[in-house]
């Protein structure tokens, strides 16, 4: 029998994610519902999430943002000055499945499912978001790229979850982007995904860029390196190419039924080109 | 009446000893197959599951109709469908 | 050819009436296969093998027995043993040992997710929860995935007895192949060798499963009397019945089998997986018991359509005239013999005159599920060959790929290579209609490339029954044994609505089980329209007849002098004013005039004609990902006639779309331990809608003579094409022949940086 636990606070959810070591946190469930169908995990207690009124919602914080963790991905799109502030974002937490995932999906569900594959955290740790997570030690915010252990590992300890996903303020002059390369359009898991965040000064030189990676390492990967070659460039194409070998130089996918090593290695270079060019614009737009 | 007998693989090896073309007297595909069964043994009962019977370039699902002399008959294996 | 305008000849055929089953479906209220629910009924669930060969030394099910509500457990011995047994089920026959042993393993397990034992509990989750309580010996063998592999002479050996049938020169050592079959006529080689353009290759393409959203799922009841009860969806309730029958070696009389509605079949439901189980779980439990599978079940246990690898040349001469033709084609059998063999040849030689003619198919078994039909069986695979070469030598030679096809194809009164002759076919006026269509003219953008594809399939007829009868009210109930798959209810309803002048709404189409009708063959093979619909329009015309001679009798005439129209007996006696009597009078009197008014018609017909069909596809080729887009695409197709041409197009899109999603990304993914890695939708990558654009279509009618509309039969050739129209129109946006399926991104983008 499993235990379904509805907590109305924080704390409460934190205590009993703690007093039960199979015990799991509930968001959307688009992940951990399949997985038990499919016998994959058996937990003996599921905490849901959704009934506490502060992880539902987004707000401002600290001049950018604080989004609830429990908050779907389709709600996003209803902030305007979140989809204009942070356009990558929210089109990487919008590709995931389908309209009738994404009503019940959420960015933290999908960082603390620790697929390498996840959409929105490849874009999450280009934009330098954070988590706050709450634990039964109190709370600590903890960059986003930390999270992931290793496919299906998270660092959380026992009974400490995410409650927020905190996007910094957006620079005036910066744009975001996200593509990922599936086989289909849509209904599909990332072969490989690149977020990119860019900002401008008033000439267009590059200012400052992260780049990171997804399902071409066993977590997603912020490339310092990529970042680092667009920076104080014009965004040539001999910046672009730079970036393209560093971000090559950092893959370490595995071959499996989704692609193989040599063209996820491609792929991750041609999206961060793309991604880069869609950051640019947008940075330009905004400048 | 002489009817021509054409079996295609596998019936020409599995009954027919690799032969190409047979010929025998009869007015019906019944009087057909009854005349390979002699040859072959064992044959009425493939005939039945298995096979098919093309006379002069059309299937015949009719055993008891009247089949013109001279006629061609094609044994082919049966063919189902999606 | 003389154009048919449908509106112009006929009152109800070629409308597009509301189908009978629309609601039911839309509201949810339509019983599927995994929906039935009999009084008293209790959960089976099937332990599956986790090895791809592996002997089976003992099973221990005594465990799972013992867990409270657990109520029969059943493994491959309590079949019976059925060597060299088989059953005719009128298209083709099933050989019951193998079909047994593909129910339940009983010496060796062939594949994994091969069935090896199965419970029946008071739920669920007790009958999981004791699969884990059965134990299984298993002594793990060597397997083989691989095709080619599979073919060679010292790949391990599935079926110690299996020889080589059809061989010309039989040999008695143990072998993988288990069929071939050859076709030689003129000096193909020579042909060839002195042919001013020739195309060639070897194409190979992994199994795709036929995508059905409704998993395998039934319901059966084995009383103690012996009877038997089976409720299920499949694609012809008179087939469950006979293997079913056959595999438990009990009277047919003794199963009585009540279709279900069926939630996709495309060839997969013209098998069974369960049902025999399920008889054997219920005889056992003394209870119905319901057997299910999962979506993973049916990847990893239900049929695919085969693989095939073949080496292909064909050759035409400088004015464009095929001189030859050279394949050899090794087919994908799976687990047990039967993977479709005899088609590839058939679809070989019924497209083109070709002067020579040197072909040998064969197919082999592997550790895979055993195949099953999927829309026109063997013939997507073998014509994406046929056509991509035939494409590349009309560019050889510089002419237009439809004129090229024009100048080769069989027309009514040539022969096929076969030896069968071409009736009334309409493969000409499909490529005329095609070369007519705007689609060609339209500008393509960069990276863009159009290609085109003909495709062949050749229809059946057989077994068919049908029953008519007229209610108190004059309305009329259809009655069939065929399942609807394709919208088959509003073609009888439309049909006898037509013959017997009565309104589309008066007429209810059924469904029945094998107690209510006699004998049809399965709804597949693209026959039921045709077949089925000519025994509803014979039912319909014997009660005709039947209203003429009562007409007669109650005017004292003779029967000449009474005709039947518009609904209606006229009398034509001369000096006579005996007023029209309308069907629904005749029904309102039927028991003053000799009783019900009914008649029940069986036909067995073999005079179908062959679909052609031809397929134009626009797609974009991104350069730097390799990933192809559909931007546009065109079915033209020759159907004879269409009864609804709603459903006529249905099928010629679904079949568009299920050829796209097998050209350019389902595949079969088997692991190094030979397990099949994608066994769910999510990465067995069927195309979503967003992944096409509206497909169009375009009906082509060249009637059939030998249907009273002149239906052809429409479902299975739409799926032919496409992967050779894809692989056409990629070649022609980047320059590259690909021979291999799926044209998924990593494929198409290796081609384009210079791989193979
Ligand atoms: C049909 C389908 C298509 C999909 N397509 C995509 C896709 O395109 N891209 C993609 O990236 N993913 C995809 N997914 C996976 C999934 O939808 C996403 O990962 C989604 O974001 C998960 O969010 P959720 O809220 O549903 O997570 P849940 O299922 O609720 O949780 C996921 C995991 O995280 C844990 N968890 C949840 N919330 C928290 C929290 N606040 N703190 C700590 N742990 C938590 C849970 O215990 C569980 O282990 C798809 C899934 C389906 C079923």
């Amino acid at each position: 029998m499993i235990a379904f636990h509805s907590p109305q606070t924080l704390e409460d959810a934190s205590a009993l994610l703690a007093a039960e070591p199979s015990a799991r946190p509930l968001s959307g469930g688009t992940d951990l519902l399949v997985q038990m169908r499919s016998g994959r995990v058996e937990p003996a207690a599921i905490v849901d999430l959704k009934q506490i009124p502060s992880m539902r919602g987004i707000r401002a914080h600290d001049g950018g943002f604080a989004i609830g963790a429990a908050t779907p991905c389709t709600a996003l799109l209803d902030d305007a000055a979140l989809c204009a502030a942070w356009p990558g974002v929210v089109e990487a937490a919008n590709l995931i499945g389908s309209v009738q995932v994404r009503n019940r999906a959420t960015m933290a569900g999908n960082l603390c499912n620790a697929s390498p594959a996840a959409d929105s955290v490849p874009a999450l740790i280009a934009a330098d978001a954070r988590a706050l997570v709450v634990g039964p030690a109190g709370e600590r915010e903890v960059p986003i790229a930390d999270i992931p252990a290793a496919p299906g590992k998270t660092n959380l300890a026992q009974g400490e979850f995410v409650a927020e996903i905190r996007l910094p303020a957006k620079s005036a002059s910066g744009g975001d982007a996200y593509l990922r390369s599936i086989p289909r359009t849509e209904m599909d898991i990332a072969v490989v995904g690149a977020g990119v965040s860019l900002v401008l000064d008033s000439s267009g030189t590059c200012t400052a860029a992260r780049v990171a990676l997804g399902a071409v390492a066993p977590t997603a990967l912020l490339v310092e390196e990529a970042g680092a070659a667009l920076v104080g460039t014009g965004l040539d194409d001999a910046a672009l190419d730079r970036m393209a070998d560093a971000v090559r130089a950092a893959c370490n996918p595995i071959n499996d039924k989704r692609g193989t090593v040599e063209y996820r290695t491609a792929m991750a270079a041609i999206l961060a080109k793309r991604a880069t060019r869609i950051a640019q614009s947008r940075a330009g737009a905004n400048s | 009446m002489a009817i021509r007998v054409v079996p295609l693989a596998p019936v020409d090896s599995q009954f027919f000893g690799g032969r190409s073309e047979l010929v025998v007297e009869a007015g019906n595909l019944f009087a057909v197959i009854r005349a390979l069964e002699a040859i072959a043994p064992g044959f009425l009962k493939y005939a039945q599951t298995r096979a098919w019977f093309s006379v002069n370039g059309a299937i015949e699902g009719d055993w008891t109709a009247t089949i013109p002399p001279d006629s061609e008959v094609i044994i082919l294996p049966a063919i189902a469908g999606g | 050819m003389t154009e048919h305008n449908p509106l112009s000849q006929f009152r109800v055929v070629g409308t597009r009436p509301v189908r009978p089953d629309g609601i039911d479906k839309v509201t949810g209220k339509a019983i599927y296969g995994p929906d039935h629910v009999a009084p008293g009924m209790i959960h089976g669930a099937i332990l599956r093998s986790p090895h791809p060969h592996a002997r089976i030394r003992s099973i221990d099910t005594s465990k799972a027995l013992a867990l409270p509500g657990v109520k029969a457990a059943v493994t491959g011995q309590d079949l019976p043993h059925l060597p060299g047994k088989s059953v005719s089920l009128g298209e083709g026959e099933a050989d019951l040992a193998n079909l047994s042993c593909n129910c339940l393993a009983r010496d060796k397990a062939l594949y994994e997710g091969h069935a090896v034992a199965a419970v029946a509990a008071t739920s669920a989750s007790i009958a999981r929860e004791a699969l884990k309580l059965i134990t299984v010996d298993y002594e793990v063998l060597p397997h083989v995935i691989d095709l080619e592999d599979a073919a060679r002479d010292d790949a391990p050996i599935l079926h110690p007895d299996l020889r080589t049938q059809g061989a010309e020169e039989p040999s008695d050592k143990p072998t993988n192949i288990a069929f071939t079959f050859a076709l030689k006529q003129g000096d193909a080689a020579k042909a060839l060798d002195g042919a001013a353009a020739v195309a060639s290759g070897r194409f190979a393409m992994p199994p795709v499963h036929q995508g059905y959203i409704e998993p395998h799922a039934c319901v059966a009841s084995w009383n103690a009397d012996g009877q038997g009860q089976v409720w299920c969806s499949s694609q012809g309730p008179f087939m469950v019945r006979a293997v079913t029958a056959g595999v438990l070696d009990i009277p047919v009389s003794d199963v009585r089998v009540t279709p279900l509605e069926i939630g996709g079949g495309f060839g997969g439901k013209t098998t069974i997986y369960l049902e025999p189980v399920a008889m054997l779980l219920s005889r056992k439990a003394g209870r119905p018991v319901r057997l299910a599978m999962s979506r993973e079940d049916v990847f990893r246990a239900s049929g695919p359509a085969p693989g095939l690898v073949v080496d292909i040349r064909i050759g035409a001469d400088a004015e464009g005239n095929l001189v030859g033709i050279e394949a050899d084609m090794l087919y994908d059998a799976g687990a047990f013999p039967g993977g479709g063999t005899m088609l590839g040849p058939l679809v070989l030689s019924n497209m083109y005159r070709y002067p020579a003619v040197d072909i040998r198919t064969r197919d082999a078994v592997s550790n895979k599920p055993s195949v099953a039909a999927y829309r026109a069986p063997a013939a997507p695979q073998i014509t994406f060959a046929i056509e991509s070469c035939i494409d590349d030598i009309a560019a050889q030679l510089g002419m237009d790929p439809i004129a090229f096809r024009l100048k080769n194809a069989l027309r009514p009164g040539d022969t096929s290579a076969m030896g069968m002759e071409c009736g009334e076919i309409g493969f000409v006026e499909c490529l005329d209609s095609a070369n007519a269509q705007d689609h060609l003219k339209a500008p393509l953008g960069d990276n863009e490339g159009r290609g085109i594809a003909a495709g062949y399939w050749i229809n059946i007829g057989g077994a068919s029954s049908a029953s008519v009868s007229l209610a108190e009210d004059g309305s009329v109930a259809v009655v069939t044994g065929n399942p609807d798959i394709g919208g088959s209810r509003a073609s009888m309803a439309i049909m006898a609505s037509e013959r017997l002048g009565v309104p589309y709404e008066k007429v209810r189409p059924i469904i029945g089980d094998t107690a209510t009708i006699g004998y049809s063959v399965v709804t597949g093979g693209s026959r039921t329209t045709f077949a089925v619909g000519r025994a509803v329009v014979q039912a319909c015309d014997t009660i005709i007849a039947d209203m003429k001679k009562r007409a007669a009798n109650v005017w004292q005439v003779a029967e000449d002098d009474v005709e039947w129209r518009n609904g209606a007996v006229h009398c034509t006696a001369k000096g006579n004013d005996n007023a029209p009597m309308t069907i629904t009078e005749m029904a309102e009197n039927a028991n003053t005039t000799g009783g019900p008014i009914a008649a029940e018609v069986s036909i067995n017909p073999h005079d179908s004609l062959p679909a052609y069909g031809v397929h134009i596809c626009d797609v974009a080729v991104d350069p730097e990902t390799g990933h192809v887009s559909i931007k546009r695409y065109t079915v033209v197709q020759d159907v004879g006639r269409a009864i609804h041409p709603d459903y006529v197009e249905g099928q010629m899109q679904g079949g568009a779309v299920q050829g796209i999603g097998w050209a350019l990304n389902e595949a079969y993914i088997y692991n190094s331990k030979g397990c099949l890695d994608n066994p769910g939708f999510l990465d067995y990558r069927m195309p979503v809608a967003s992944d096409l654009p509206m497909i169009d279509t375009v009906i082509v009618e060249k009637p059939n003579p030998a249907h009273p509309y002149g239906v052809k039969g429409v479902g299975e050739v739409p799926i032919v094409p496409p992967l050779a129209a894809i692989g056409n129109a990629v070649k022609a946006a980047t320059g590259k022949r690909i021979r291999e399926l799926p044209m998924s991104p990593d494929r198409v983008f290796a081609a384009i940086n210079g791989g193979k």
